[in-house]
């Protein structure tokens, strides 16, 4: 399989004739066709979206079940899957009813290392109960640091619990969710599968571009000007350069919700000092030619760390070395330089 | 949010096991992954510039249509295997005649077989004895009873 999306890349390529590399890379087009999920549903697109993605799966059967409802624990594998957390390197958060063998583990020590659930106050998470929808609304606004704004209202009426009061305002300040009626939200009520990716879907669409020019990096804020701009956990790794310096001047793309930073498009650096160069190479694919290290320029690209370098002149005797100072996994592809 | 690399390697592209060797200009693009998730990514224009030099053995000699092809790249497999690959096209028919090294013989398995270099299947394969019509190439070059090469050739066919 692999070898035939290698051929056909390069089939496109050649085909095309062109001159210098892809110009960028087309999806392919996705059609799921659910037995139980119509484009009348309000939740079509959302489905489509997320199993296209791989983030939430449907059954064998060929059917979603959009109103079975979800446990805690498929929600935090799905929430986990949206933040593209590592669920492999964390820590045991001691969840008397999780296991390290639970297959939710790694999604729920995730989540809990983010910062963004916490379980019971008697120790348990209880993974197969169904989550509510006071529960969702909690998480949701954790993970995608949305915060209500000093006035905003909501129509319903059935808030009564005041734990969950701001981050359900929050919600339906970004349009994530609309209640179950137009006067209520019914927080006790179990969400469904339906329901979830939508409230996933809304909230990443939540979400709008902003070009950033940092002024300076205090702890997990962004300083631009007179706005700031809170740094998410999962993304410190990439503002955590020994050299705050590095940053000074630095033009950040990303996608915002309120104040707070939801994705990385692309930072592109000015001068970075050595140490953080050496840092940065620690998680990228690292080229040697002849046993040399070529300078290249750093950058954030899509949440990681990248490097470009310019032309290099090679001999064909000359081997070309990768390697990962983190022993990660390196992945290639070439696509030739065809001149028409 | 997923982390996605922003040119073309990913899960699917080959995962690399040991030094490269360019016979074409070509990009090479890589991408760093820990734990399934991407943490960075590299992109390197190369410029070849003793493109006729390189030196193939064991590998045959591919003639596309009669004219000689050169390949793309070579590299070292998980097993220690030296692989060379090259990508060809032609106009409406591509006969493919590939003249072996000295003292090879050239083992053909389906274009889309994946071989195990520690338990070959010869069984399933044929022996090359002349030319190929319009198919890629998924080979094992043997020497002296030994394997040494495995040799791939993409074929693109256009047709008007």
């Amino acid at each position: 399989m692999k070898r035939k999306i290698r051929n056909v890349f390069l089939a496109l390529f050649v085909a095309g004739g062109i001159a210098g590399i892809y110009p960028s890379v087309s999806h392919a087009i996705s059609i799921f066709f659910f037995n139980d999920v119509r484009p009348s549903d309000y939740f079509y697109d959302a489905v489509n979206d997320l199993v296209e993605r791989e983030i939430i799966h449907g059954y064998e059967d060929n059917t979603f079940r959009p109103y079975q409802p979800v446990t805690r624990g498929q929600a935090a594998k799905i929430l986990a899957n949206v933040l593209n957390l590592d669920k492999q390197d964390v820590e045991d958060p001691g969840f008397k009813d999780v296991s390290k063998s639970n297959e939710y583990y790694g999604a729920i020590a995730a989540l809990v290392k983010e910062g963004i659930i916490h379980g019971y106050p008697d120790g348990t998470f209880r993974p197969n109960e169904p989550i509510q929808r006071n529960h969702m609304a909690k998480i949701i606004a954790r993970a995608f640091n949305i915060k209500a704004s000093p006035g905003t209202k909501t129509p319903f009426t059935d808030l009564t619990n005041k734990e969950y009061v701001d981050y359900i305002r929050a919600l339906y300040e970004y349009k994530i969710t609309t209640g179950t009626t137009p006067t209520t939200f019914s927080g006790t009520d179990s969400v469904k599968r339906g329901q979830m990716v939508v409230f996933v879907y809304r909230a990443e669409n939540a979400a709008t571009d902003a070009t950033i020019n940092i002024s300076e990096i205090n702890g997990d804020t962004i300083i631009a000007g007179n706005k700031e701009y809170q740094i998410p956990r999962r993304l410190q790794t990439l503002f955590g350069l020994s050299g705050k310096e590095s940053f000074k001047g630095a033009t950040v793309k990303a996608k915002v919700i309120g104040g707070s930073i939801y994705s990385i498009t692309s930072i592109e650096f000015g001068d970075l000092e050595e140490a953080d160069k050496h840092a940065i190479d620690k998680q990228l694919p690292v080229l040697e030619i002849n046993g040399k290290r070529p300078n290249g320029k750093y950058s954030v690209k899509n949440n990681h760390f990248a490097v470009q370098y310019g032309k290099i002149s090679v001999s064909s005797q000359d081997p070309i070395t990768l390697f990962s100072d983190q022993g990660a996994v390196i992945h290639y592809i070439l696509s030739y330089i065809v001149i028409s | 949010m997923r982390s996605e690399p922003s040119y073309y390697a990913n899960l699917n592209s080959p995962v690399y096991n040991g030094p490269i060797k360019l016979y074409h200009d070509s990009y090479l693009h890589a991408v760093a992954l820990k734990n399934g998730i991407i943490i960075g990514e590299m992109l390197v224009e190369l410029d070849v510039v003793d493109d006729e030099a390189a030196n193939l053995d064991p590998f045959p000699v591919l003639k596309v249509n009669g004219e000689e092809a050169k390949p793309h790249y070579s590299y070292v497999n998980a097993n220690g295997i030296s692989i060379i690959e090259q990508f060809v096209s032609a106009y409406e028919k591509a006969t493919l005649e590939l003249i072996p090294g000295e003292g090879t013989t050239i083992y053909l398995f389906e274009p889309y077989q994946d071989i195990r270099f520690d338990k070959i299947d010869f069984d399933s394969a044929t022996q090359y004895t002349g030319p190929i019509e319009n198919s890629d190439i998924n080979a094992v070059i043997v020497r002296d009873g030994k394997v040494v090469g495995h040799y791939i050739v993409w074929v693109g066919i256009y047709l008007d």
